[in-house]
């Protein structure tokens, strides 16, 4: 269920219906509910990963700030783990189940239930985990207070890295191993993958659950005794599987304060939800056949005919593809968010307008951003070292950013090279603050844009490619061979009708910040601009409908 | 709380909403007065039921070729139906009843709503696909079959079977009022035509790359969960109705596409024929214009390959008799 479905429209609608009359308990409630369904719509088995991750960080959050849990409601908790455990993992097949139970029919009931020992693994794992963390909660409570904190602290990291580690690499680093044992020349090890399918959003809400306990542990947060407030937060669906990453001290007061509707929210989610539908629909999705057309050749090895300009394009085309695609989804997530009386933060920042490496993360995914410079560049020492652990610091994060977006290896050598650029341009001293006075301030500005764009769009290339030899053939024949083509022309042109107007306009408004000015303006010019929003989500979708690219990280 | 009709600074929005509904019911207006008149294809749409009509009630052999615009540019019915003659006695008569880019959905309405409902019989109705174009799929152009292929008496059918998904229900429901919405593609066809050069040229090579590459990906996935469903319906009803079904598989010009065995037994079943042309004209990469559609040179020798394959296998029907014309090919009595 995406945002750009019917179906999650028809569902929202339902939800916002009741939603303002309902007070602030049972409208928690109903997010909640909504919150799961929304989840569970995917995959209702990933369902327990949610719970079992809120579980850990409540129970964590709460110890590190030196709340007792009292017993009854750790063995609510248990009782609710466990019997999710088997209701969502122990292989139940439901749709065999209701026919076998609407029919009677008493062999499809039986063939419906888990049958084998290794259905209940999991349950059996997830008992056993209960039984022992709540006889070590006692102990851990009777812990001196700087010891206690740590333990929590280090209790909580350790699971949620696992489970992340488990569903996102398990089967990366097993293939990699493989291949590196092969290549030795050592056999073939007898190891192999589990196939595990990655749960929609994991990185996002893991990353959120980790800052919770982190924000406590640091005295930036305070904690939640509420487990329904608690999973809320957690699982709050307009962001839950793309983001913004929400801190607890922006968003834990808003789910468990009472909320109101501001007069302007109206207006201002609806602008976000239009202006975030035309990017996923309208840009992100006609530049993807774009992109894909080239990539997939190179990916298949039929180049015959490709020149570097049609490389060139298809690298540009993906990179709008990717903007359109992730900012239009933080851009609905804050639109709907504001209908449902929430704030969630700015993601995006014109992006494309950076003029340094330092700017673009500054512009770009900011809540991703800001989370790897709190949680992990300044822990490591940050710039306070000296140069050379200032560059480590940068290289060790980037790479860790880089391989937060997947399990692949291009993806970890776009992180390397996203940290080799701000290690670069903070030895070569280039500055960030380019005023734009005059005309010649204004085209050195310009300068810097432009040469700025081209090198994220060398990024985007080693993100988008399958492998480490495609993004060398294409940046190859994007040196040696660069002719338009009547192919490359007419995308170019695509590019430009569907991106240019989209991109004046964020300029124009300097994104999201400036929307309080557009909503400022007087009718007759807010008018046609909604007009061209909605005529062109009419009227130019494309073909088909991708999934939100971020949707897999 | 009621949502708030003022925006922050204190403006109505009741004015913007009132601008974007004028604009949308000008828009509608210009769709149906101006621009369904400007589609080659919507104009051919509506001279299909009167076409239907007339071809069933001449005597002689009356064939419906039904297909996309591969079909359009592959087969040069005067051609055809010369060739025809030469080999089948007495007067042959081939129409087109085509519908671009579409696949077997559409296919299955347009035989439904101008034949089965108008109690039109032809001799035979000739589809031609290729890739995976009979198969079950979601990239059915709900808007076209909501304007021009279906009236409200096909609603509980639609619901019933073919509209699996609250998707498509909503937007074949929202087609069925709204003009614009349905004709969209059109719509952004002819802009995009208008505003990036040489973007007819362009379109059909990017779909093609697209669709090649998800082909190839997707292979195995279609190629064992790949459903017939409408394709079996469409063969079910015309047994049912005594027309005789000839599926021919079209030889594109890249795609080495394979005929999924379940089609050979469906027809079988249902007692139509699958004629495979893929290898059996000599046609060469010069002869096509894209992947799909041949040029004139290549279209003059599809059309007379076409109809020599396509002789052998036309069954008599009951059609003739009906109408009191006796054709040689004709069993005696039917």
């Amino acid at each position: 269920m995406n945002y750009n479905s019917w179906i999650f429209w028809i569902l929202f609608a339902t939800v916002i219906a009741r939603y303002w009359s309902f007070d602030h308990r049972w409208q928690n409630v109903l997010l909640l509910f909504a919150s799961y369904f929304f989840y569970g719509f995917w995959d209702y088995r990933f369902l327990f990963l949610i719970l079992l991750s809120t579980a850990i960080d409540y129970i964590g959050g709460l110890g590190v700030a030196g709340i007792r849990i009292p017993r009854p409601r750790i063995r609510n908790l248990a009782f609710l783990l466990i019997s999710s455990a088997l209701l969502l993992t122990s292989n139940i097949h439901y749709p065999e189940l209701w026919a076998g139970l609407t029919t009677l029919e008493w062999q499809q009931i039986s063939g419906s239930l888990p049958h084998t020992l290794t259905d209940f693994y999991p349950l059996a794992g997830v008992a056993a985990a209960c039984f022992l963390y709540g006889r070590a909660l006692p102990w851990l409570y009777a812990l001196p207070d700087i010891s206690r904190r740590k333990y929590f602290l280090t209790i909580s990291m350790i699971a949620n890295l696992a489970i992340l580690s488990f569903f996102k690499y398990f089967d990366f680093f097993i293939e990699s191993f493989r291949s590196l044992v092969a290549a030795l020349g050592l056999g073939e090890p007898s190891w192999v993958a589990l196939a595990i399918i990655l749960p929609v959003g994991i990185s996002f809400y893991t990353f959120q659950a980790m800052s919770y306990t982190i924000d406590i542990y640091r005295g930036h947060a305070k904690p939640t005794d509420n487990f329904p407030d608690f999973a809320l937060f957690v699982c709050f669906f307009p962001h839950l599987v793309a983001g913004p990453i929400m801190r607890a001290h922006t968003l834990l007061p808003q789910v468990v304060n009472p909320r109101r509707l501001q007069s302007n929210a109206f207006e201002e989610g609806l602008v976000l939800v239009l202006l975030g539908l035309f990017k996923k629909i309208v840009v992100a999705d006609n530049m993807a056949p774009i992109a894909n057309a080239v990539f997939n050749r190179f990916q298949h090895g039929d180049t015959t005919g490709i020149t570097g300009a049609d490389v060139l394009i298809a690298i540009y085309a993906f990179s709008f593809q990717i903007y359109g695609d992730f900012s239009g989804y933080s851009s609905i997530a804050r639109g709907i968010s504001k209908w449902l009386g929430f704030e969630l933060t700015i993601n995006f920042r014109t992006p494309y307008l950076a003029v340094s490496p330092t700017d673009f993360w500054r512009r770009w995914h900011i809540s991703l951003s800001t989370w790897l410079r709190d949680y992990l560049y300044i822990p490591l020492g940050g710039n306070r070292f000296g140069s050379l652990m200032t560059y480590r610091n940068l290289m060790i994060t980037m790479l860790l950013g880089g391989m937060w977006h997947g399990a692949n290896w291009t993806f970890i050598m776009w992180g390397f090279y996203q940290g080799t650029l701000l290690c670069v341009f903070r030895l070569l001293s280039i500055n960030d603050d380019v005023t734009q006075n005059g005309l010649k301030g204004h085209a050195y500005w310009l300068m810097r844009v432009v040469i700025m764009f081209q090198f994220t769009c060398t990024g985007w290339l080693l993100f988008r490619a399958d492998s480490f030899h495609t993004a060398w053939q294409m940046g190859s024949l994007l040196l040696t061979d660069f002719r338009m083509t009547p192919f490359g022309y007419s995308s170019l042109a695509i590019l430009m009708f569907f991106c240019l107007l989209l991109f004046l306009f964020e300029w124009l408004l300097d994104g999201e910040q400036g929307l309080d000015r557009l909503l400022r303006m007087k009718w007759i010019v807010r008018a046609p601009a909604y007009g061209y929003l909605l005529f062109m989500l009419i009227l130019f979708p494309a073909g088909q409908t991708y999934d939100f690219i971020y949707f897999q990280f | 709380m009621t949502l708030s009709t003022s925006s922050s600074s204190g403006r109505p929005l009741k004015h913007i909403a009132l601008f974007l509904f004028v604009m949308f019911v000008v828009l509608e207006i210009v769709t149906r007065a101006v621009l369904f008149p400007m589609s080659g294809d919507y104009v051919r749409f509506a001279t299909y039921a009167k076409r239907a009509d007339i071809l069933v009630n001449q005597p002689g052999i009356g064939i419906a070729l039904v297909g996309n615009s591969a079909t359009e540019e592959s087969v040069d019915p005067i051609l055809l139906k010369s060739m025809l003659e030469q080999n089948v006695p007495g007067p042959v008569h081939v129409d087109l009843f085509l519908a671009d880019g579409s696949e077997v959905s559409t296919w299955r309405a347009i035989i439904s709503h101008y034949f089965w409902r108008r109690a039109n019989k032809p001799d035979a109705i000739v589809i031609t696909f290729f890739d995976n174009t009979l198969e079950d799929s979601d990239r059915v152009e709900w808007g076209r079959i909501a304007q021009f292929f279906t009236d409200v008496s096909d609603w509980p059918e639609l619901f019933r079977v073919d509209l699996t998904s609250n998707a498509s229900r909503i937007e074949f429901l929202v087609s069925s009022v709204w003009a614009t919405y349905a004709a969209r593609d059109r719509i952004k066809q002819r802009i995009l035509t208008l505003a990036i050069p040489d973007f007819r040229r362009y379109d059909p090579i990017l779909n093609d790359l697209n669709r090649r590459y998800a082909n190839q990906s997707n292979r195995a996935v279609s190629a064992k969960q790949g459903t017939y469903r409408v394709l079996s319906r469409l063969l079910e009803r015309a047994r049912v109705e005594q027309v005789q079904v000839l599926l021919v598989a079209f030889p594109t010009r890249n795609s080495r596409y394979t005929i999924d065995p379940k089609i050979q037994k469906l027809a079988h079943l249902t007692d139509a024929e699958v004629l495979d042309m893929r290898q059996s004209v000599k046609l060469t990469s010069r002869h096509y214009r894209d992947n799909f559609h041949l040029n004139a040179e290549g279209r003059a020798i599809y059309s007379e390959q076409f109809g020599k394959a396509v002789s052998p296998l036309l069954h008599p029907t009951t059609q003739a008799t009906k109408i009191g014309v006796t054709h040689p090919l004709r069993k005696p009595g039917t």
